[in-house]
């Protein structure tokens, strides 16, 4: 049989998948805001309008961050076919630690240390959960 | 404040719900390894098919604009101190609606996260 490595129960795929649904997630949202950004807005139809304007090039990146949300999506629901959601979900909030972490290495950010102490709670709990038994036989 | 407070609930609630329909749908899925059809094929046909797919869809297009105004109304670390609810609102959702188990690792886990969340947003 093969051996599947994991992290407590959660096998490492499935993980490392929800690391990447967190990046895109981060990365289509920011792509969407860029994209709408420079854009006044009033009304819903003028909203509408400016979606389908492609004269105006900024508006591609809205399509292509919606296209990686979409995308993205699909991927969220492999992960929810494989494990509990009670289990998902709050491992989907390693996002709020990759967002500082990054800020440390590439920004060279200042943390304050109550801000590095819910780090390190965020990681023990993911520890924790990804411990906790799956609550039906996963396929 | 208190309006961002209401909210922020109300979208918290209804992404939670969304949340649901989607694992409701997920379990649907079913994916074998076989040749004839590709696996994203099978997904997209298990998921496309199922109505409470697009149900969850729209609570969570809503529960994003009420997010939305929420932000508008409130500042940007008071919501996200209040997201943090979601993991435990989600955790009780889950064992209601999907029958999964509170365990007492996967609540102390659910607990950690939602302090470490909390403190993140203060800080």
């Amino acid at each position: 049989m093969e051996k599947i490595i994991k992290i407590g129960r959660v096998p490492l795929k499935i993980f490392l998948f929800i690391l990447i649904n967190d990046l895109l997630d981060t990365g289509a949202k920011l792509l969407m805001k860029k994209g709408l950004g420079s854009c006044d807005l009033n009304g819903v139809a003028s909203f509408f309008h400016l979606l389908f304007n492609f004269a105006n090039h900024d508006i591609l990146l809205f399509w292509i961050g919606l296209i990686l949300y979409i995308s993205n999506f699909i991927l969220w629901m492999y992960i929810l076919s494989k494990i509990d959601l009670s289990v998902a979900l709050p491992l989907a909030g390693t996002g709020y630690i990759l967002i500082p972490v990054a800020a440390i290495f590439f920004l060279h950010e200042f943390i304050p240390p109550l801000r590095w102490l819910g780090l390190v709670l965020i990681v023990l709990g993911i520890y924790f959960v990804s411990k906790s038994k799956p609550s039906e036989t996963a396929p | 404040m208190n309006k961002a407070l209401i909210l922020v609930l109300i979208a918290e609630f209804l992404m939670v719900a969304g949340q649901i329909c989607f694992k409701k749908s997920a379990n649907r899925i079913n994916i074998e390894k076989t040749a004839a059809k590709p696996w994203i094929i099978q997904l997209l046909d298990g998921v496309l098919a199922y109505p409470l797919l697009w149900l969850g869809a729209a609570a969570m297009t809503a529960g994003l604009l009420f997010w939305i105004s929420a932000l508008t109304n409130g500042q940007l670390s008071f919501v996200c101190l209040l997201g943090s609810a979601e993991y435990i609102m989600a955790l009780f959702a889950a064992r209601l609606f999907l029958n999964e188990k509170i365990t007492k690792t996967k609540l102390i886990g659910t607990l950690l996260i939602t302090l470490g969340v909390i403190l993140t947003a203060v800080s």
